[in-house]
Order: C-alpha cells, then structure tokens, then sequence
C-alpha cells in the first residue's frame, strides 16, 4: 500500500478513536458526593479534568429533593441517537428525567428516558453547561 | 472527463473489497465530524451572545463604576480616598478548572463572593460617605464582571479554533477523500468488468476456433 494511503487510514482510525467519547467521564459521581467536595470534578476518559460550576450544583439542588441527591449522576449525559432521527438525543434515568423536564418545561412520556431535540439541548446547555454532556451513542458510532 | 482524481491503487479484487472498506469509514466519520461540528457551532454561537451581553454589561457597569468613584473623589480628595483604600485591600482567591466541552478544554474560574457588606468592606464608616460606598460596590460589581468576560471570550476563542480544524476536516473528508475513493470504486469495478467481457470474448473466440479445428 502506497504511504499516501496509509496516511490516510491511520488519519481516519485516529479521527474516530479520538471522537469516541473521550470526553465523557470515567465514572460518574453522584450529586451529593461532589456537593461535599471542595473542587467539585470528575476525571474524564482522556485523564483530564472536568470541573462543574458551583452554581450549577446549587440550581440542581433546589429542582430535586434531598433524598434524590445521590441519585442523581453527573454529568448528565445527552446522548445523540441517530434512531430517533438527526438531531435528537436521549437522556436517561429517573432522577436525570426529572431535572430535564422541570428544566425544559415538558411533560415526559416515559420516566426513565426523555427524547430531545437541538434546541431543547441548546437551551439545556445554557442552564446546565458543566453539569451535562453531550455524548455519541454507539450506534452512531459503529454505524 | 471526470475532476475526481482516482487513488494509485493496484487493480485487485482485494483493493477493491479494502476500499469499499475504507468507505464505509469515511462516510461514518464524516457524519460524526459534522454532527460534532453542529453542536459545537451551537455551543459557540450560545457563548458568543453571552459574550456580547457580557462586554455590553461591563461597560455599562464600568461607566457607572468611573462615575461613581469621581464623586467619591470629589468629595473625599486624592488623599482621603487612598487612605480609605488601604484599609479595604484584599486578596481575591480563585479557582482555575477545566471544562470539557465535546473534547475541548476551556477554562472555568470559580471565585469567592466578590461583592462585600459595609461591614466587610473594612473603611471606617463614620469617616466615609456614602460616595465611597457607592463606588466600592461597583468596582465589586465589576471586577465579579470581568472575570466572567474573561472566561467566555477564551472559551469562545479555544471553540473557534476547534471549529474551524474540525470544518477544514469535515470539507475534506466531503470534497476531497469520499469522492476519490467512490470515483476509484467505480472505476475498479468497470476495469474489472472490461476483463470480464474480454475474457468472455477470448473464451468465444477459442470456442469458435476449437470446432473449426473438429470439423476439418
């Protein structure tokens, strides 16, 4: 195979390496766990470090009871899923749907997962920029 | 003639098959690069009118500050305003973090509460009018402002960067790679089919001279 080519492979292969999530945090903490901490953060997969805004802690505190405190995980991942159509994500968890819908203003067909849209996310992200992510899914990974 | 250029490559089904492949990544790959690309141009756009509200507050802010601390000059003169000065020094602590925004690392400064009391202001109230007051409290005001310009205008600067690799990248993969490997698909499989149609020729051919050779 000519060098050009090779290239170009490798370029392509590191490009979806790269794009696969690196952002994404290597395990998710709980509300109430980085309430207590003085530099609330989580390490992302890339081994950086990803800090939330005090502010946004205390907006999510008010929107939750205390008693769902550490079950709610941050970051709130919005997962973009090609099987509800380009543009739409999906967020999961009963605690996670709760916030997002008060947030949103929209009522949740189920309440375990909520479908939204881009510019629900856009709005989402104004309110909660830290605190959320913006995630592939797999499927539109793979394909 | 076609303007695609056509990949160097070895005219074998195994190419073909690697190529095919190879497609079938790109296209993958520039879908995620531009759905990437989407939202981070949202992101950009959301910062930048903060940005833009941001620096119009400031300034506001800072033309009022500026008033605000020439009447206090007025009034209290050079001298009495540094006197004042002095005792209400302090040092301001910060917090330098990271956020992570689809894999770009802008800054998040987190400080303490800027804006003071009177009482924490520390200047004697009974020698000080409310002028000093006044002024203390938008340089407060504004201080707390500043910060948080300086925050978005670098992460708007860090999210302009990306987005324009990631567009170049995008414009690529669209204008430049996906076309070479379809046009080097299509012109493998027309090669491909010439020789099968020569062969199928050839083999008539041999056919044809084979039973000439029988019948005579």
């Amino acid at each position: 195979m000519m060098d050009y080519e090779k290239a170009l492979e490798e370029l392509l292969k590191e490009e979806l390496l790269r794009l696969a999530n690196k952002h994404l945090p290597y395990k998710k903490k709980s509300l109430k766990e980085v309430l207590n901490e003085k530099y609330p953060h989580v390490t992302t997969r890339d081994g950086s470090i990803h800090m939330f805004k005090r502010d946004e802690l205390e907006l999510l505190k008010t929107l939750i009871s205390e008693d769902k405190w550490d079950k709610l995980k941050l970051p709130i991942i919005i997962e973009l899923n090609p099987d509800y159509g380009e543009g739409a994500a999906i967020i999961r968890g009963k605690v996670e749907v709760e916030v997002i819908s008060k947030i949103l203003g929209v009522k949740p067909k189920r309440e375990d997962e909520i479908v939204i849209y881009r510019p629900q996310i856009s709005i989402l992200r104004r309110h909660l920029r830290t605190t959320t992510q913006i995630a592939f899914s797999l499927r539109s990974i793979i394909g | 003639m076609s303007s695609v250029k056509v990949l160097k490559v070895r005219p074998t089904k195994i190419e073909l098959i690697r190529l095919k492949r190879r497609l079938v990544l790109a296209r993958r790959i520039h879908r995620i690069l531009r759905e990437r690309l989407t939202i981070l141009v949202a992101e950009f756009l959301d910062i930048a009118r903060k940005t833009v509200k941001l620096r119009e507050e400031l300034h506001r802010k800072a033309e009022e500050a500026y008033f605000a601390l020439t009447l206090a000059y007025g009034y209290h003169g050079r001298k009495g305003l540094e006197k004042e000065a002095l005792a209400v020094e302090r040092k301001v602590s910060a917090v330098f973090g990271i956020n992570n925004i689809m894999g770009v690392k802008v800054p998040l400064i987190e400080t303490e509460k800027l804006e003071r009391t009177l009482a924490e202001r520390g200047y004697s109230l009974a020698n000080t009018t409310l002028y000093i007051d006044e002024a203390a409290k938008r340089f407060e005001e504004l201080l707390r402002l500043s910060i948080e310009l300086g925050e978005a205008e670098k992460t708007l600067e860090k999210l302009g960067m990306e987005i324009k690799k990631m567009r170049r990248r995008v414009n690529v993969l669209e204008h430049i790679l996906i076309p070479r490997i379809e046009a080097t698909i299509k012109y493998l499989s027309m090669k491909f089919e010439e020789r099968e149609r020569e062969e199928r020729a050839r083999l008539k051919r041999v056919k044809v001279i084979l039973s000439r050779r029988r019948g005579e």
